[in-house]
Protein backbone atom coordinates (compact mmCIF):
# COMPACT_ATOMS: atom_id res chain seq x y z
CA UNK A 1 0.00 0.00 0.00
CA UNK A 2 1.27 3.39 -0.84
CA UNK A 3 0.95 6.12 2.17
CA UNK A 4 1.19 8.91 0.61
CA UNK A 5 -2.61 7.95 -1.18
CA UNK A 6 -4.04 7.53 2.15
CA UNK A 7 -7.03 10.08 2.68
CA UNK A 8 -9.09 9.85 5.91
CA UNK A 9 -12.93 9.95 6.14
CA UNK A 10 -15.12 11.05 8.96
CA UNK A 11 -17.98 8.90 9.37
CA UNK A 12 -21.08 11.77 10.83
CA UNK A 13 -23.31 8.16 12.44
CA UNK A 14 -26.45 10.28 12.33
CA UNK A 15 -26.27 10.76 8.19
CA UNK A 16 -24.66 7.69 7.90
CA UNK A 17 -22.26 10.16 5.30
CA UNK A 18 -18.72 10.47 5.01
CA UNK A 19 -16.63 13.01 4.28
CA UNK A 20 -13.29 13.56 3.65
CA UNK A 21 -10.89 15.25 6.92
CA UNK A 22 -9.59 18.78 5.93
CA UNK A 23 -5.76 18.79 6.90
CA UNK A 24 -5.31 20.05 9.91
CA UNK A 25 -1.85 21.68 11.01
CA UNK A 26 -0.85 19.42 13.60
CA UNK A 27 2.43 18.55 14.35
CA UNK A 28 1.99 15.09 14.43
CA UNK A 29 0.39 15.21 11.18
CA UNK A 30 -1.98 13.13 11.83
CA UNK A 31 -5.69 14.63 12.73
CA UNK A 32 -6.94 14.83 16.15
CA UNK A 33 -9.59 12.06 17.02
CA UNK A 34 -10.93 14.31 19.45
CA UNK A 35 -11.82 16.71 16.51
CA UNK A 36 -15.50 15.62 16.04
CA UNK A 37 -15.97 15.71 20.09
CA UNK A 38 -15.64 19.38 20.77
CA UNK A 39 -18.13 21.13 22.64
CA UNK A 40 -16.43 24.71 23.29
CA UNK A 41 -14.89 25.43 26.56
CA UNK A 42 -17.16 25.91 29.91
CA UNK A 43 -18.01 29.02 31.15
CA UNK A 44 -17.90 30.19 34.22
CA UNK A 45 -20.27 33.26 33.21
CA UNK A 46 -23.07 30.65 32.67
CA UNK A 47 -22.39 28.85 35.20
CA UNK A 48 -22.59 32.22 37.99
CA UNK A 49 -24.63 34.27 36.24
CA UNK A 50 -28.47 33.95 35.54
CA UNK A 51 -29.17 37.24 34.57
CA UNK A 52 -26.53 39.22 32.96
CA UNK A 53 -28.57 42.35 32.97
CA UNK A 54 -29.37 42.20 36.62
CA UNK A 55 -26.04 40.79 37.96
CA UNK A 56 -23.33 43.17 39.54
CA UNK A 57 -20.37 42.45 40.54
CA UNK A 58 -18.80 44.20 44.34
CA UNK A 59 -14.94 43.19 46.94
CA UNK A 60 -15.63 42.02 50.08
CA UNK A 61 -14.20 44.06 52.61
CA UNK A 62 -13.79 42.71 56.49
CA UNK A 63 -14.60 39.79 58.84
CA UNK A 64 -17.22 39.93 60.02
CA UNK A 65 -19.17 37.13 57.17
CA UNK A 66 -16.33 34.43 57.71
CA UNK A 67 -18.28 32.09 59.55
CA UNK A 68 -20.39 32.38 55.89
CA UNK A 69 -17.78 31.70 54.27
CA UNK A 70 -17.53 34.71 52.76
CA UNK A 71 -13.27 36.54 53.28
CA UNK A 72 -11.72 39.69 52.56
CA UNK A 73 -11.21 40.21 49.45
CA UNK A 74 -13.97 37.86 47.93
CA UNK A 75 -15.31 38.63 44.61
CA UNK A 76 -19.33 38.81 45.37
CA UNK A 77 -21.84 37.89 42.74
CA UNK A 78 -25.06 39.79 43.31
CA UNK A 79 -28.05 39.07 41.61
CA UNK A 80 -30.80 42.00 42.13
CA UNK A 81 -33.63 40.15 40.52
CA UNK A 82 -34.04 37.79 43.10
CA UNK A 83 -35.95 38.11 46.01
CA UNK A 84 -34.49 37.50 49.59
CA UNK A 85 -34.99 34.77 51.56
CA UNK A 86 -34.72 34.19 55.00
CA UNK A 87 -31.47 33.10 55.96
CA UNK A 88 -29.94 34.90 51.93
CA UNK A 89 -26.98 36.61 52.44
CA UNK A 90 -27.33 40.08 50.65
CA UNK A 91 -26.15 43.11 50.08
CA UNK A 92 -27.44 45.88 51.53
CA UNK A 93 -27.21 49.82 51.68
CA UNK A 94 -27.05 51.33 55.14
CA UNK A 95 -26.16 54.89 56.59
CA UNK A 96 -23.99 55.21 53.86
CA UNK A 97 -22.39 51.94 53.83
CA UNK A 98 -22.53 48.96 51.79
CA UNK A 99 -22.86 45.79 54.02
CA UNK A 100 -22.78 42.25 53.26
CA UNK A 101 -25.05 40.23 55.79
CA UNK A 102 -27.55 37.24 56.38
CA UNK A 103 -31.21 39.11 55.77
CA UNK A 104 -33.09 37.46 58.48
CA UNK A 105 -37.03 38.04 58.82
CA UNK A 106 -38.25 38.84 62.44
CA UNK A 107 -41.92 38.74 62.39
CA UNK A 108 -42.81 41.48 59.95
CA UNK A 109 -39.04 43.27 60.27
CA UNK A 110 -35.94 42.82 58.81
CA UNK A 111 -32.55 42.10 60.61
CA UNK A 112 -29.10 41.95 59.03
CA UNK A 113 -27.09 39.45 61.08
CA UNK A 114 -23.51 38.86 61.10
CA UNK A 115 -21.99 35.36 60.98
CA UNK A 116 -19.88 36.79 64.37
CA UNK A 117 -20.80 37.01 67.33
CA UNK A 118 -18.25 39.50 67.68
CA UNK A 119 -20.63 42.11 65.47
CA UNK A 120 -24.25 43.35 66.36
CA UNK A 121 -27.24 42.90 64.33
CA UNK A 122 -28.51 45.57 62.01
CA UNK A 123 -31.95 46.67 62.56
CA UNK A 124 -32.92 49.14 60.21
CA UNK A 125 -35.50 51.56 61.73
CA UNK A 126 -37.99 53.30 59.66
CA UNK A 127 -36.22 56.67 59.82
CA UNK A 128 -32.62 55.49 58.60
CA UNK A 129 -31.38 55.64 55.35
CA UNK A 130 -31.26 51.89 54.31
CA UNK A 131 -31.70 49.89 50.89
CA UNK A 132 -31.29 46.67 49.69
CA UNK A 133 -29.66 45.88 46.83
CA UNK A 134 -29.74 42.59 45.88
CA UNK A 135 -29.07 38.61 47.06
CA UNK A 136 -25.06 37.19 47.38
CA UNK A 137 -25.30 33.97 44.63
CA UNK A 138 -21.76 33.09 44.73
CA UNK A 139 -18.61 34.66 46.06
CA UNK A 140 -15.16 34.03 44.06
CA UNK A 141 -11.87 33.39 46.52
CA UNK A 142 -8.50 33.49 45.09
CA UNK A 143 -5.80 31.63 46.46
CA UNK A 144 -2.88 33.40 44.68
CA UNK A 145 -3.16 37.16 44.29
CA UNK A 146 -4.02 37.88 40.69
CA UNK A 147 -8.11 39.50 42.37
CA UNK A 148 -5.85 41.73 44.35
CA UNK A 149 -3.98 42.70 41.81
CA UNK A 150 -7.16 43.62 39.41
CA UNK A 151 -8.81 45.11 42.44
CA UNK A 152 -5.80 47.82 42.11
CA UNK A 153 -6.56 48.40 38.70
CA UNK A 154 -3.85 46.25 37.24
CA UNK A 155 -4.33 44.09 33.74
CA UNK B 1 -50.40 48.95 21.39
CA UNK B 2 -47.16 51.28 21.29
CA UNK B 3 -45.24 51.30 24.24
CA UNK B 4 -42.28 53.90 24.71
CA UNK B 5 -40.19 53.36 27.86
CA UNK B 6 -37.88 56.13 28.90
CA UNK B 7 -35.69 56.20 31.66
CA UNK B 8 -35.95 58.94 34.37
CA UNK B 9 -33.48 61.57 34.27
CA UNK B 10 -31.36 58.70 32.48
CA UNK B 11 -27.67 60.05 33.75
CA UNK B 12 -28.48 61.25 37.19
CA UNK B 13 -30.06 57.87 37.81
CA UNK B 14 -27.11 56.01 36.66
CA UNK B 15 -25.36 57.81 39.20
CA UNK B 16 -27.70 57.33 42.10
CA UNK B 17 -27.54 53.47 41.24
CA UNK B 18 -24.56 52.42 43.01
CA UNK B 19 -24.62 55.44 45.22
CA UNK B 20 -28.21 55.33 47.35
CA UNK B 21 -26.77 58.29 49.25
CA UNK B 22 -27.78 60.49 46.08
CA UNK B 23 -31.54 59.65 46.62
CA UNK B 24 -33.40 62.43 46.95
CA UNK B 25 -30.33 65.00 46.39
CA UNK B 26 -29.91 67.43 43.64
CA UNK B 27 -27.26 66.45 41.23
CA UNK B 28 -26.33 67.34 37.53
CA UNK B 29 -23.80 65.80 34.72
CA UNK B 30 -21.48 67.61 32.75
CA UNK B 31 -20.80 67.33 29.20
CA UNK B 32 -17.58 66.64 27.79
CA UNK B 33 -14.70 68.75 29.22
CA UNK B 34 -16.61 69.31 32.43
CA UNK B 35 -18.06 71.94 30.06
CA UNK B 36 -21.77 72.58 31.07
CA UNK B 37 -24.66 70.72 32.97
CA UNK B 38 -26.15 67.95 30.66
CA UNK B 39 -28.84 66.21 32.73
CA UNK B 40 -30.43 67.05 35.77
CA UNK B 41 -31.80 65.10 38.49
CA UNK B 42 -35.62 66.46 39.28
CA UNK B 43 -34.16 68.35 42.44
CA UNK B 44 -31.66 70.30 40.51
CA UNK B 45 -34.65 71.30 38.24
CA UNK B 46 -36.49 72.49 40.85
CA UNK B 47 -33.54 74.40 41.93
CA UNK B 48 -34.21 76.56 38.78
CA UNK B 49 -30.85 74.97 37.52
CA UNK B 50 -30.75 75.25 33.67
CA UNK B 51 -29.29 72.92 31.21
CA UNK B 52 -26.26 74.22 29.91
CA UNK B 53 -25.32 76.24 32.95
CA UNK B 54 -21.68 76.77 32.53
CA UNK B 55 -19.87 74.53 35.22
CA UNK B 56 -18.21 77.20 37.08
CA UNK B 57 -21.24 78.64 38.52
CA UNK B 58 -22.22 74.84 39.33
CA UNK B 59 -19.63 75.43 41.80
CA UNK B 60 -22.04 78.14 43.96
CA UNK B 61 -24.88 75.84 44.19
CA UNK B 62 -22.71 73.24 45.10
CA UNK B 63 -21.47 75.69 47.92
CA UNK B 64 -24.66 76.90 48.99
CA UNK B 65 -27.34 73.81 48.50
CA UNK B 66 -24.86 71.07 48.17
CA UNK B 67 -25.51 70.38 44.42
CA UNK B 68 -23.39 67.44 43.25
CA UNK B 69 -21.53 67.61 39.73
CA UNK B 70 -20.03 64.84 37.85
CA UNK B 71 -18.23 64.44 34.72
CA UNK B 72 -20.19 62.49 31.98
CA UNK B 73 -19.43 58.51 32.44
CA UNK B 74 -20.71 57.49 29.39
CA UNK B 75 -19.00 53.62 29.87
CA UNK B 76 -21.47 53.51 32.73
CA UNK B 77 -24.50 55.27 31.14
CA UNK B 78 -23.70 52.71 28.52
CA UNK B 79 -23.50 49.95 29.66
CA UNK B 80 -26.67 50.66 32.31
CA UNK B 81 -28.65 51.23 28.99
CA UNK B 82 -28.13 47.89 27.54
CA UNK B 83 -28.76 46.29 31.03
CA UNK B 84 -32.33 48.31 30.84
CA UNK B 85 -33.29 47.19 27.34
CA UNK B 86 -32.35 43.12 28.25
CA UNK B 87 -34.70 43.90 30.99
CA UNK B 88 -36.86 44.55 28.66
CA UNK B 89 -36.01 41.91 26.17
CA UNK B 90 -36.51 39.64 28.62
CA UNK B 91 -40.43 40.44 28.81
CA UNK B 92 -41.33 41.90 24.93
CA UNK B 93 -40.18 39.93 21.64
CA UNK B 94 -40.42 43.70 19.61
CA UNK B 95 -38.36 46.72 21.21
CA UNK B 96 -36.91 49.45 19.43
CA UNK B 97 -33.81 50.91 21.00
CA UNK B 98 -34.89 54.39 20.18
CA UNK B 99 -32.00 56.18 22.22
CA UNK B 100 -29.50 55.93 24.99
CA UNK B 101 -32.75 55.92 27.30
CA UNK B 102 -35.47 55.50 24.97
CA UNK B 103 -36.96 52.44 24.14
CA UNK B 104 -40.18 51.59 21.95
CA UNK B 105 -42.02 48.13 22.40
CA UNK B 106 -44.90 46.81 20.90
CA UNK B 107 -47.44 45.21 23.74
CA UNK B 108 -49.94 44.06 21.73
CA UNK B 109 -50.99 40.31 22.66
CA UNK B 110 -49.71 40.76 26.04
CA UNK B 111 -52.61 41.24 27.87
CA UNK B 112 -53.35 37.74 28.16
CA UNK B 113 -50.47 37.48 30.29
CA UNK B 114 -51.57 39.21 32.60
CA UNK B 115 -55.20 41.25 33.87
CA UNK B 116 -54.59 43.69 30.80
CA UNK B 117 -52.09 45.68 29.13
CA UNK B 118 -51.75 48.56 31.61
CA UNK B 119 -50.48 45.45 34.39
CA UNK B 120 -48.09 44.44 32.09
CA UNK B 121 -46.54 47.89 31.51
CA UNK B 122 -46.56 47.68 35.37
CA UNK B 123 -44.77 45.08 35.58
CA UNK B 124 -41.77 45.75 32.96
CA UNK B 125 -41.35 49.30 35.32
CA UNK B 126 -41.09 47.25 38.30
CA UNK B 127 -38.70 44.41 36.45
CA UNK B 128 -36.39 47.19 34.80
CA UNK B 129 -36.30 49.00 38.50
CA UNK B 130 -35.47 46.35 40.26
CA UNK B 131 -32.86 44.56 37.82
CA UNK B 132 -31.10 47.89 37.10
CA UNK B 133 -32.09 50.39 39.66
CA UNK B 134 -33.34 53.02 36.91
CA UNK B 135 -36.25 54.10 37.11
CA UNK B 136 -39.03 54.52 33.91
CA UNK B 137 -41.77 56.16 32.56
CA UNK B 138 -43.95 54.34 30.29
CA UNK B 139 -46.69 55.83 27.73
CA UNK B 140 -48.81 53.42 26.24
CA UNK B 141 -51.32 53.97 22.98
CA UNK B 142 -51.75 53.18 19.34
CA UNK B 143 -49.62 54.58 17.88
CA UNK B 144 -46.02 55.80 18.57
CA UNK B 145 -46.84 59.56 18.56
CA UNK B 146 -49.32 59.27 21.13
CA UNK B 147 -47.14 56.84 23.26
CA UNK B 148 -44.94 59.46 23.31
CA UNK B 149 -47.82 62.17 24.10
CA UNK B 150 -48.89 59.47 26.82
CA UNK B 151 -45.28 59.06 28.29
CA UNK B 152 -45.23 62.63 29.19
CA UNK B 153 -48.33 62.80 30.89
CA UNK B 154 -47.20 60.04 33.28
CA UNK B 155 -43.78 62.42 33.63
CA UNK B 156 -45.69 65.39 34.25
CA UNK B 157 -48.46 63.99 36.87
CA UNK B 158 -46.81 61.96 39.33
CA UNK B 159 -50.35 60.58 40.41
CA UNK B 160 -49.98 58.71 37.34
CA UNK B 161 -46.90 56.47 39.58
CA UNK B 162 -44.93 56.98 35.85
CA UNK B 163 -47.46 54.38 33.74
CA UNK B 164 -50.14 56.48 31.20
CA UNK B 165 -52.13 54.49 29.11
CA UNK B 166 -54.01 56.41 26.08
CA UNK B 167 -57.06 54.34 24.60
CA UNK B 168 -60.60 55.99 23.89
CA UNK B 169 -61.29 58.60 21.50
CA UNK B 170 -62.02 60.60 24.85
CA UNK B 171 -58.77 59.84 26.01
CA UNK B 172 -57.10 61.13 23.44
CA UNK B 173 -58.65 64.35 22.96
CA UNK B 174 -58.15 65.06 27.26
CA UNK B 175 -54.51 64.20 26.03
CA UNK B 176 -53.76 66.63 23.58
CA UNK B 177 -55.87 69.47 25.10
CA UNK B 178 -53.51 71.89 25.59
CA UNK B 179 -50.26 70.07 24.70
CA UNK B 180 -47.69 71.78 22.96
CA UNK B 181 -47.18 71.10 18.93
CA UNK B 182 -43.42 71.50 19.40
CA UNK B 183 -43.68 68.78 22.49
CA UNK B 184 -45.11 66.44 19.73
CA UNK B 185 -42.52 63.42 18.59
CA UNK B 186 -40.90 64.05 15.11
CA UNK B 187 -42.26 67.57 14.50
CA UNK B 188 -39.58 70.26 13.03
CA UNK B 189 -38.95 73.79 13.91
CA UNK B 190 -40.54 74.80 10.78
CA UNK B 191 -43.77 72.91 10.75
CA UNK B 192 -44.11 74.26 14.43
CA UNK B 193 -43.87 77.99 13.60
CA UNK B 194 -46.24 77.61 10.11
CA UNK B 195 -49.17 75.60 12.24
CA UNK B 196 -48.65 78.60 14.68
CA UNK B 197 -49.26 80.66 11.97
CA UNK B 198 -51.78 79.04 10.81
CA UNK B 199 -53.79 79.34 14.18
CA UNK B 200 -53.29 75.92 15.84
CA UNK B 201 -52.73 76.51 19.38
CA UNK B 202 -52.15 72.93 20.43
CA UNK B 203 -52.21 69.84 19.62
CA UNK B 204 -55.68 68.78 19.74
CA UNK B 205 -56.40 71.52 17.48
CA UNK B 206 -54.01 70.22 15.13
CA UNK B 207 -55.23 66.91 15.12
CA UNK B 208 -58.93 68.30 14.23
CA UNK B 209 -57.83 69.30 10.73
CA UNK B 210 -58.92 68.18 7.73
CA UNK B 211 -56.64 65.79 5.55
CA UNK B 212 -57.28 67.98 2.93
CA UNK B 213 -56.43 70.82 4.42
CA UNK B 214 -53.37 69.20 6.11
CA UNK B 215 -52.29 67.56 2.99
CA UNK B 216 -52.32 70.99 1.37
CA UNK B 217 -49.89 72.36 3.86
CA UNK B 218 -47.48 69.81 4.53
CA UNK B 219 -45.99 67.37 3.77
CA UNK B 220 -46.69 63.48 3.84
CA UNK B 221 -45.44 63.77 6.83
CA UNK B 222 -47.58 66.43 8.43
CA UNK B 223 -50.45 64.01 7.31
CA UNK B 224 -48.42 60.59 8.83
CA UNK B 225 -48.59 63.05 11.96
CA UNK B 226 -52.04 63.99 11.83
CA UNK B 227 -53.21 60.49 11.90
CA UNK B 228 -50.39 59.27 13.91
CA UNK B 229 -52.71 61.44 16.54
CA UNK B 230 -55.95 60.41 15.58
CA UNK B 231 -54.98 57.03 16.09
CA UNK B 232 -54.26 55.32 13.15
CA UNK B 233 -50.95 53.84 13.15
CA UNK B 234 -48.05 54.88 10.26
CA UNK B 235 -45.38 54.33 11.85
CA UNK B 236 -44.21 50.40 13.18
CA UNK B 237 -41.12 49.88 15.04
CA UNK B 238 -38.07 50.00 13.10
CA UNK B 239 -36.50 46.66 14.15
CA UNK B 240 -33.43 46.64 11.95
CA UNK B 241 -31.27 49.39 12.93
CA UNK B 242 -29.79 51.05 9.67
CA UNK B 243 -26.23 50.31 8.87
CA UNK B 244 -24.36 54.02 9.99
CA UNK B 245 -23.72 56.37 7.89
CA UNK B 246 -20.63 57.81 9.03
CA UNK B 247 -19.16 57.52 12.14
CA UNK B 248 -17.68 60.20 13.98
CA UNK B 249 -15.19 60.72 17.00
CA UNK B 250 -14.68 64.58 18.04
CA UNK B 251 -13.40 65.65 21.25
CA UNK B 252 -12.80 69.70 22.47
CA UNK B 253 -9.12 69.64 23.90
CA UNK B 254 -8.57 69.99 27.74
CA UNK B 255 -6.81 72.99 27.12
CA UNK B 256 -6.26 75.25 23.79
CA UNK B 257 -3.24 73.75 22.35
CA UNK B 258 -1.29 75.33 19.56
CA UNK B 259 0.93 72.78 19.13
CA UNK B 260 1.03 69.61 16.43
CA UNK B 261 1.97 67.15 18.13
CA UNK B 262 -0.76 67.54 20.53
CA UNK B 263 -3.32 67.52 17.56
CA UNK B 264 -1.35 64.61 15.96
CA UNK B 265 -1.55 62.50 19.02
CA UNK B 266 -5.17 63.33 19.82
CA UNK B 267 -6.04 62.87 16.14
CA UNK B 268 -4.48 59.69 16.13
CA UNK B 269 -6.39 58.20 19.05
CA UNK B 270 -9.90 59.47 17.38
CA UNK B 271 -8.75 57.75 14.08
CA UNK B 272 -7.78 54.59 15.84
CA UNK B 273 -11.18 55.06 17.88
CA UNK B 274 -13.17 55.57 14.51
CA UNK B 275 -10.97 52.41 12.93
CA UNK B 276 -12.27 50.35 16.20
CA UNK B 277 -16.03 51.62 15.91
CA UNK B 278 -15.82 49.90 11.94
CA UNK B 279 -14.44 46.84 12.82
CA UNK B 280 -17.34 46.51 15.50
CA UNK B 281 -19.75 46.91 13.11
CA UNK B 282 -18.29 45.20 10.16
CA UNK B 283 -17.81 48.29 7.72
CA UNK B 284 -14.84 49.51 6.20
CA UNK B 285 -15.08 53.43 4.86
CA UNK B 286 -14.01 54.94 1.60
CA UNK B 287 -14.04 58.53 2.99
CA UNK B 288 -12.38 60.38 5.52
CA UNK B 289 -13.16 64.06 6.64
CA UNK B 290 -11.04 65.72 9.35
CA UNK B 291 -12.02 68.96 10.60
CA UNK B 292 -9.97 71.22 13.15
CA UNK B 293 -10.85 74.61 14.91
CA UNK B 294 -10.07 77.18 16.96
CA UNK B 295 -12.59 78.61 19.83
CA UNK B 296 -15.06 80.99 18.57
CA UNK B 297 -15.75 82.74 21.60
CA UNK B 298 -12.16 83.87 22.47
CA UNK B 299 -12.63 87.21 20.28
CA UNK B 300 -9.11 87.76 20.67
CA UNK B 301 -7.97 85.05 18.95
CA UNK B 302 -7.68 84.64 15.41
CA UNK B 303 -10.28 82.31 14.48
CA UNK B 304 -10.20 79.32 12.22
CA UNK B 305 -12.39 76.58 10.82
CA UNK B 306 -10.86 73.77 8.73
CA UNK B 307 -12.32 71.05 7.04
CA UNK B 308 -11.10 68.61 4.22
CA UNK B 309 -12.54 65.69 2.80
CA UNK B 310 -10.34 63.05 1.06
CA UNK B 311 -11.29 59.35 -0.65
CA UNK B 312 -9.13 56.49 1.07
CA UNK B 313 -6.95 54.62 -1.13
CA UNK B 314 -8.89 52.00 -0.48
CA UNK B 315 -12.05 51.29 1.84
CA UNK B 316 -10.68 50.12 4.80
CA UNK B 317 -10.87 49.85 9.06
CA UNK B 318 -7.25 48.80 9.49
CA UNK B 319 -5.96 51.45 11.88
CA UNK B 320 -2.65 52.28 10.83
CA UNK B 321 -3.96 53.46 7.37
CA UNK B 322 -7.12 55.10 8.67
CA UNK B 323 -4.13 56.87 11.61
CA UNK B 324 -1.89 58.01 8.09
CA UNK B 325 -4.66 59.31 6.19
CA UNK B 326 -5.77 61.35 9.08
CA UNK B 327 -2.15 62.84 9.47
CA UNK B 328 -1.58 63.50 5.86
CA UNK B 329 -4.98 65.33 5.98
CA UNK B 330 -3.91 67.43 8.75
CA UNK B 331 -0.91 68.68 7.77
CA UNK B 332 -2.58 70.05 4.75
CA UNK B 333 -5.10 72.10 7.24
CA UNK B 334 -2.32 73.11 9.75
CA UNK B 335 -1.79 76.40 10.57
CA UNK B 336 0.68 77.48 13.57
CA UNK B 337 0.11 80.11 15.65
CA UNK B 338 -3.55 79.39 16.21
CA UNK B 339 -5.01 78.01 19.58
CA UNK B 340 -7.16 74.98 18.72
CA UNK B 341 -9.85 73.92 20.22
CA UNK B 342 -10.94 70.89 19.30
CA UNK B 343 -10.26 67.96 15.95
CA UNK B 344 -12.11 65.38 14.85
CA UNK B 345 -12.01 62.36 12.36
CA UNK B 346 -15.19 61.32 10.53
CA UNK B 347 -15.20 58.38 8.45
CA UNK B 348 -18.16 57.94 6.14
CA UNK B 349 -19.18 56.07 2.31
CA UNK B 350 -19.21 53.02 4.39
CA UNK B 351 -19.94 49.64 3.03
CA UNK B 352 -20.29 46.01 4.85
CA UNK B 353 -16.56 44.50 5.08
CA UNK B 354 -17.44 41.53 2.62
CA UNK B 355 -18.38 43.68 -0.11
CA UNK B 356 -14.57 44.76 -0.03
CA UNK B 357 -13.79 44.88 -3.93
CA UNK B 358 -11.37 42.75 -5.13
CA UNK B 359 -8.27 45.44 -4.49
CA UNK B 360 -4.91 46.06 -6.32
CA UNK B 361 -2.71 44.79 -3.71
CA UNK B 362 -3.40 40.82 -3.01
CA UNK B 363 -5.76 39.58 -0.16
CA UNK B 364 -2.77 38.25 1.75
CA UNK B 365 -2.34 41.87 2.91
CA UNK B 366 -6.08 42.09 3.66
CA UNK B 367 -5.86 38.88 5.93
CA UNK B 368 -3.02 39.97 7.54
CA UNK B 369 -4.45 43.60 8.65
CA UNK B 370 -7.29 41.38 9.33
CA UNK B 371 -5.67 39.09 11.52
CA UNK B 372 -3.80 42.12 13.42
CA UNK B 373 -6.95 44.22 13.74
CA UNK B 374 -8.70 41.11 15.25
CA UNK B 375 -5.66 40.67 17.77
CA UNK B 376 -5.34 44.06 18.99
CA UNK B 377 -9.54 43.98 19.58
CA UNK B 378 -9.30 40.83 21.55
CA UNK B 379 -6.47 42.34 23.71
CA UNK B 380 -7.98 45.44 24.18
CA UNK B 381 -11.13 43.89 24.63
CA UNK B 382 -9.20 41.60 27.62
CA UNK B 383 -7.17 43.93 29.12
CA UNK B 384 -8.66 47.61 29.01
CA UNK B 385 -9.47 50.29 26.18
CA UNK B 386 -6.04 51.01 24.13
CA UNK B 387 -3.66 48.35 26.18
CA UNK B 388 -1.96 47.61 22.62
CA UNK B 389 -2.17 50.79 20.49
CA UNK B 390 -0.45 51.90 17.43
CA UNK B 391 2.63 54.38 18.78
CA UNK B 392 1.53 57.81 16.94
CA UNK B 393 -1.81 57.88 19.69
CA UNK B 394 1.38 58.23 21.96
CA UNK B 395 1.59 58.53 25.53
CA UNK B 396 1.48 62.23 26.30
CA UNK B 397 -2.44 62.42 26.43
CA UNK B 398 -1.85 66.41 27.04
CA UNK B 399 -5.40 66.57 24.95
CA UNK B 400 -7.01 64.30 27.18
CA UNK B 401 -10.84 65.95 28.33
CA UNK B 402 -10.79 67.20 31.29
CA UNK B 403 -12.66 64.45 33.60
CA UNK B 404 -12.18 65.81 37.04
CA UNK B 405 -15.56 64.29 38.48
CA UNK B 406 -15.60 61.19 37.20
CA UNK B 407 -17.58 58.42 38.93
CA UNK B 408 -16.35 54.72 38.96
CA UNK B 409 -17.35 52.38 36.24
CA UNK B 410 -18.82 50.66 38.18
CA UNK B 411 -19.91 47.95 35.92
CA UNK B 412 -17.25 47.61 33.64
CA UNK B 413 -13.86 47.87 35.65
CA UNK B 414 -12.51 45.79 38.24
CA UNK B 415 -11.10 48.44 40.15
CA UNK B 416 -14.30 50.99 39.96
CA UNK B 417 -16.54 48.00 41.75
CA UNK B 418 -18.28 49.08 44.80
CA UNK B 419 -17.01 47.44 48.07
CA UNK B 420 -19.12 46.08 50.52
CA UNK B 421 -17.77 45.59 54.32
CA UNK B 422 -18.59 42.49 56.17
Amino acid sequence: MNWASVEFFHLNTQTKEFYPLSPLPIAAGFPSPADDHREGILSLSELLIEHTASTVFAWASGRSMEGAGIYDGDLLIIDRAKTPKDGDIVIAFVNGEWTVKFYKKQGKAVALVSASQYYEPILPQPDDEWQLFGVVTFTVRDHGNRLAYKRKGGL
Amino acid sequence: MFGIIDCNNFYASCQRAFDPSLEGKPIVVLSNNDGCVIARSNEAKALGIEMGTPAFQIATYTKSVGVQAFSSNYTLYGDMSDRVVAAIASMVDRYEVYSIDECFVDLSGYEHYTKDIYEYAWMIKERIRRWTGIPVSIGIATTKTLAKVANRRAKKNPAYGGLYMIQSKTEIERALDGFDIGDLWGIGRQYVRKLKEFGCKDALHFAQQSEAWVAKNMTVQGLRLLKELNGQPCYDLELIPDRKKAICTARSFGELTQSKDVVREALANYAANCAKKLRKEGSIANLMTIFLHTNQYREQDRQYYGHKTIHLPKATSFTPDLIHSAHQVLDMLWQDGLNFKKVGCIVSGLQPEEHRQAQLFTDIDWEKEQKAMRALDTVNGWYGKDTVKVAAQGFGRKWKMLQERLSPCYTTRWSDLITAKC
